[in-house]
Parts: C-alpha cells; structure tokens; sequence
C-alpha cells in the first residue's frame, strides 16, 4: 500500500477501528514512513481535540421547565406495574397473524364437528322399551324380536335362538 | 483516544422506574438530562430542542418495562433518542441543512446562550465544529457523534444505528475525513 492508501486508513485507525488485517498493514507502514506518522498525529490531535470539547451547561430552570411540560404526560401513563419486565413474557415468541388465523381456523372446526356430533345424537335412533309382546316364537327354534323404531322407517328384527332366555330383565338389556 | 467513562444509574431506581414511579424516574430523568440534551443538540441544533428532548424521555417512560436491566441502560436510552432525532429530522428535513445555528456567524455560535446566560462553555471552536458537523448526513453526523464524543464501540454503534459495522466504519471515516478536512481547509488558524 503506498502512502496515500495509508492516510486513508489513518481516519480509523487512530481509534483501533480497522479491520485486524489493515491494521497491522498500516502498522508496518508506520514503522519506515515518518510523513504517515505525522499524519497520523495531525489527525489524532483533530479528532481528539473535537471529541474533548466541553459538554453545554444547561440551566437547571430549563431542565425544571421541560420536567413540567411533560409531568401531566408521565402522569397519564398507565401504570407499567402489570407490563413490567418478565423474563417469561418478554423472552416468548410472538405468534404471528396467520398463527392466530390458523388457531382461529381449528377452533371454528372443532365448533361444527361437535355441534354436528351433538345434532347426531339427538336424531339417534330411539328403541322403545321392549316388552314380551314384542317376542316372538317363531318355528324352527329361532325367536324373533320385533319392533318399531323412533324412526318410521326402520323397523328392527333380531333373531335369537329359541334357547336363548329372553326374559322381561334380558329385553331391558337388549337396548 | 480513551473512551469516555460515565456513571451508570443504580439498578433499583431503574427497577422503581420500571414499575412507574414517577419519583425514581426524576432521578433518571436528572442523571442523563444534560446527556441527551446535549446529542439532541448536536443531532438536530437548537431549533428543536427541548421538544425532543421532552419526547425522548416520554418515550423512556413510557417503554421502560421493555428495558432488561441486566444491559447498559445509556445504550438503551441513546437508541431511543437517536430514534427521535431521527424522527424529527425526516419530519422537518429542512432543519438538518438549515438549522438556525447556520446562519449565524461562529462568534455568535461559540457564545450561544439561553436569556442572559451562557450556554456553552467552550470556545469558537465548539460552534466551529458544530457548524461543520451539521453538513454531515444525519448518519454520518450520528456515527461521528457516538464515536467520537460519546465513546461507543462500533459494535454498540452498529447495534443503536441497525446496521452493519462495516456500514459504520465507512461512515465515521468520512465523517472524521470530512470534519478535519473541511477544518482545516476554511479554518487554517487550527492547523498545526
């Protein structure tokens, strides 16, 4: 790198701000060059001399005056107390929009499905309390159950073998 | 060139503040007032001023829950009030280039005062430097400004800016570039 390159890099190098590759390039640089070397002061001299000027003074009735103009402000917030920083809370992710739509979605779903599983059973099919007058014996040693169903159109038929006891307590069972 | 030291505010009164006692936030609101007044001045001159200085410290109140307190609460507040700064140089962009402090000449910049006193204590050469730092682009200007003045690293610089070290690096070598150049070329009597 010749001299001017290196003055370039001066502006940062002055505060350690090169990269470490460049750095140690000027760094040998200013070993053998003594014009880069007085550049270098010149220019650490400037910029320090900049970075050291005073601070402004300011009154302390102008730091009352702006306290006041914003104290009704402060006074309005709403208590940060319940906001206050909670590693927990503050740490968790945030769900995006489309996280909640989906979740929204799922329960949307989950609503009709079991609304619809409820309509389904109220229209289950009701089978009326079965009395002996609903046997049957029939021949060939079978007994039937026959009966009618909540719904008109379905009649229901079993056939029992005739050894099978279908006493009063056994048709109760039967539902 | 050293790094500024400054003090740090006790966690507890961060913590109260946090929780929004208005009374520990005055102590915040003491400790860091000339701090923030005196960026704000350099960000966006005198113009104004104490209006943003107001804002960035309504704003602090305001988002002090989402301060973590295990980090430096300066970078915290500085991001805020570069933020701000920002914020009124895009909605007055005119003040950036034609601050009021311009058009007045370096004798009177160097004895700015508020009513009868003064404002700064330094000399010509503070209102010289602030003259030449308001041709800066306001990144350039910010870079500059916490490098140089305030001693942040350029990782912190980087992380209050949101962008990249490279990015800030190349803007505080044209910053340092422009101001000494521009220095020394219309104020020869500082060469040395």
């Amino acid at each position: 790198m010749d001299c001017n390159h290196i003055k370039d890099k001066l502006y940062l190098y002055i505060s350690n701000d090169l990269p470490k590759r460049e750095n140690k390039a000027v760094q040998q640089h200013l070993r053998i060059c003594e014009t880069c070397r007085l550049e270098l002061n010149d220019i650490r001299d400037t910029i320090t001399e900049i970075a050291a000027l005073d601070r402004p003074v300011v009154l302390d009735d102008e730091k009352e005056q702006v306290w006041n103009n914003m104290l009704p402000e402060l006074n309005l917030v709403k208590s940060p107390v319940k906001r206050q920083y909670n590693p927990f809370l503050m740490n968790r992710k945030r769900v995006p929009v489309y996280g909640w739509l989906a979740v929204a979605m799922l329960l949307v779903i989950i609503a009709i499905v079991s609304e619809q599983g409820r309509e389904g059973n109220d229209t289950a099919l009701q089978i009326p309390a079965l009395t002996e007058n609903d046997v049957v014996h029939a021949e060939n040693e079978v007994t039937v159950v026959n009966f009618q169903t909540s719904d008109p159109k379905i009649r229901i038929v079993w056939f029992f073998d005739s050894d099978f006891s279908l006493d009063a307590e056994a048709l109760k069972t039967l539902k | 060139m050293g790094k500024k030291q400054y003090a740090e505010i006790e966690t507890d009164i961060l913590v109260k503040a946090q929780a929004g006692d208005v009374d520990a936030f005055r102590i915040i609101y003491d400790f860091y007032f000339e701090r923030v007044n005196h960026v704000v001045m350099r960000m966006i001159g005198e113009h104004w001023r104490k209006d943003a200085v107001q804002e960035v410290f309504i704003r602090v109140f305001k988002s002090m829950h989402q301060f973590n307190t295990q980090k430096k609460f300066f970078t915290w507040l500085y991001k805020i009030t570069m933020n701000v700064c920002f914020d009124y140089l895009k909605k007055n962009r005119h003040i950036s280039n034609n601050d009021t402090l311009e058009s007045e000449n370096l004798d009177e910049i160097a004895s700015c005062s508020i009513g009868n006193q003064v404002f700064y204590q330094d000399d010509e050469l503070f209102g010289i430097v602030n003259e030449l730092m308001k041709r800066l682009g306001p990144n350039q200007r910010a870079v500059f400004m916490m490098r140089d003045i305030e001693g942040f690293e350029i990782s912190e610089i980087s992380q209050i800016m949101k962008c990249t070290k490279s990015t800030v690096r190349a803007q505080l070598h044209f910053a340092r570039k422009a101001v000494r150049n521009w220095l020394l070329e219309e104020y020869p009597e500082y060469k040395r």
